[in-house]
């Protein structure tokens, strides 16, 4: 039983890390903005981190700080240039901003290590990972049924509806936006120190592809979708490369059309066991099975 | 002032390579409505057919060529069906779209990674065309001949096309919306398919003059293309071809400016800069021809 533990240790570590990732992403989802900044985020705290750990030697707990200050602090101020965006343009924003802190990256050498990369003492242990995913969840599971929750809601499924009620989406976006670059951040802090190396290429574009498909796969419409979906996407290829090797991306790729083909809404979808609870009731049957939509 | 117009000709040759690319890649996302995370690896596989046939199968360059376009172009109508087509039948919009392009990109590039072993090789130079000629003082290699020439056919080709024949129209139509064009008596499926096998095969071209140009071939040679299509298919306001064309043609030559006289590790920067610029202060393109997002759902 150790030994399975051990072995399966680091794919747990790594799917919580990409969990909060998903998470982050998921946040701005929750109102409507489709991002895949949280690679950028997360590169902001992942070299902040490196940085107070190499200059500093600062412990763990200041650089999740620092991290998810300077994630937050980045993210709103690209808010107010990008949210003005409309949401297709805002998605394409958000890739080239990603393609952009490469560059970034491999030009502040003095801080970053350019294109050699930076080495980070790992001052992180699992439980301190899973405190922090919990930490999360449990404010998002609070905020759900929340005045701001239900706000951001709204505006997801119809901007223009929740602001005839009174609702300001560009403030509500910005909200978001800016906590998803508070826990993007975090969540780059956490991979530097599991890591212990990062590079230009760590905060790129796989990364920010592999936060958005966790999150999709995992369903877009509970904050218990991302986690499950960076176990599956993260998780899963490990155990099948531990029996089969090689086969392990191209069954990741297949999985994942598979799963948007047949269950476009993602693995946890609140509708579907809400309407398993009650079944028959009339509200159920009613409901429009609407598609996850970018609001516009 | 010789040396500005060589590499100015050396940027316009390099540029009308992202050009081609970003023509295909554009042409999915206008008519298709899928931001293809995956079209990069269509350019892959093109270039690693010419790459088997040329180098293996000993079959001369251009019949090679035109079976790596024609390979492209199947492949994208296999993963438009697989992957697209089952989404756009839900009415689902750019999100799940990209989310099974991201998977399509995750096996094709894996499958090519497996098939190359991971090594990188380059098209036999007594097939492949070689060598350079001299113009006006200038010169001018034979590869860049063929990119070049690969972005005025495919430039006038596909304009042409779109915008001077009925399946243009159609093509135009089924983008704008599938139901309306259904009953304008086109058939959607029959268009769609035509749209995928054209860009696919578009990027097929590209990822050929790519590995001409670059002398090399390898498992990653479609994902340098993908983020400078992507590039120029914003600049140039997406869905217009002439703006796209002209897009790539300026990437390339900043970029080989930018290495020739600021710093070659500036290069991407001034990319990738140019691209964010666009988008924040002139999200309709070069021309201003952009149409809204909003109408080309899938």
């Amino acid at each position: 039983m150790a030994g399975l533990w051990d072995q399966y240790r680091t794919v747990v570590e790594f799917a919580m890390a990409n969990a909060l990732f998903a998470l982050g992403s998921w946040i701005a989802m929750w109102a409507g903005v489709f991002s895949l900044a949280g690679a950028s985020f997360g590169a902001v705290g992942g070299f902040s981190a490196a940085y107070l750990d190499l200059h500093m030697g600062a412990g763990i707990v200041v650089q999740l700080l620092v991290g998810a200050g300077l994630g937050l602090a980045v993210a709103g101020i690209l808010s107010v240039l990008l949210l003005k965006l409309e949401s297709h343009w805002m998605a394409m924003a958000t890739v080239a901003l990603v393609l952009i802190t490469r560059v970034v990256v491999l030009s502040a050498e003095e801080y970053t290590g350019g294109s050699v990369g930076i080495g980070v003492t790992r001052r992180i242990d699992l439980l301190t990972v899973v405190v922090l995913v919990a930490i999360v969840c449990y404010a998002l599971a609070r905020l759900r049924r929340s005045r701001y929750g239900m706000a951001a809601h709204a505006v997801r499924e119809d901007a223009a509806v929740a602001a005839a009620l009174g609702v300001n989406p560009f403030t509500v976006r910005a909200v978001a936006f800016a906590a998803s670059g508070l826990v993007a951040g975090m969540a780059g802090v956490v991979l530097a120190n599991l890591l212990q190396y990062i590079g230009p290429d760590t905060f790129f574009i796989t990364l920010a592809f592999t936060m958005v498909a966790a999150m999709v796969l995992g369903g877009t419409y509970h904050w218990a979708g991302p986690i499950v979906g960076a176990i599956v996407f993260v998780g899963l290829p490990e155990v099948v490369r531990s029996y089969v090797d090689g086969v392990d991306e191209l069954m990741t790729g297949a999985l994942l059309v598979l799963i948007m083909v047949f269950m476009p809404r993602g693995l946890i979808d609140p509708r579907r066991q809400w309407f398993r609870r009650r079944r028959g009731a009339d509200e159920a049957s009613a409901a429009p099975d609407r598609e996850p939509e970018v609001a516009r | 002032m010789d040396v500005l117009a060589q590499q100015v000709l050396n940027g316009l040759a390099l540029g009308s390579v992202y050009a081609v690319f970003g023509v295909g890649f554009g042409l999915m996302l206008a008519t298709l409505g899928v931001l293809n995370a995956a079209h990069g690896t269509f350019a892959t596989w093109g270039a690693l057919t010419v790459l088997f046939l040329v180098n293996d199968a000993g079959i001369g360059f251009w019949p090679a060529l035109l079976a790596g376009v024609l390979v492209s172009g199947f492949l994208a109508v296999v993963v438009d069906f697989v992957a697209f087509q089952p989404i756009r039948r839900r009415g689902g919009d750019l999100l799940p779209a990209l989310i099974t392009s991201i998977g399509v990109w995750i096996f094709l590039l894996a499958l090519a990674r497996m098939v190359t072993g991971a090594t990188t090789s380059r098209f036999s130079p007594d097939a492949a065309p070689s060598g350079s000629i001299s113009v006006l003082g200038l010169t001018l290699g034979r590869t860049q001949i063929v990119s070049l020439v690969a972005v005025a056919v495919v430039g006038l080709g596909l304009y042409a096309l779109l915008h001077r024949t009925k399946v243009g129209a159609a093509m135009r139509a089924v983008g704008h919306s599938p139901m309306a064009a259904s009953l304008g008596g086109v058939n959607p499926v029959l268009i769609v398919a035509t749209t995928a096998f054209l860009s696919g095969a578009v990027a097929g071209l590209a990822g050929i003059t790519m590995g001409l140009n670059t002398s090399t071939v390898n498992f990653m040679l479609g994902e340098a293309l993908l983020l400078k299509g992507f590039a120029a298919v914003i600049i140039g306001g997406f869905g217009d071809v002439r703006g796209t064309v002209l897009g790539g043609l300026l990437i390339g030559v900043a970029e080989v400016l930018t290495a020739q006289y600021v710093s070659g590790s500036l290069r991407d920067a001034v990319t990738f800069g140019l691209l964010l610029a666009f988008l924040v202060f002139r999200p309709r393109g070069l021309f201003g021809s952009a149409t809204s997002m909003q109408t080309v759902r899938a």
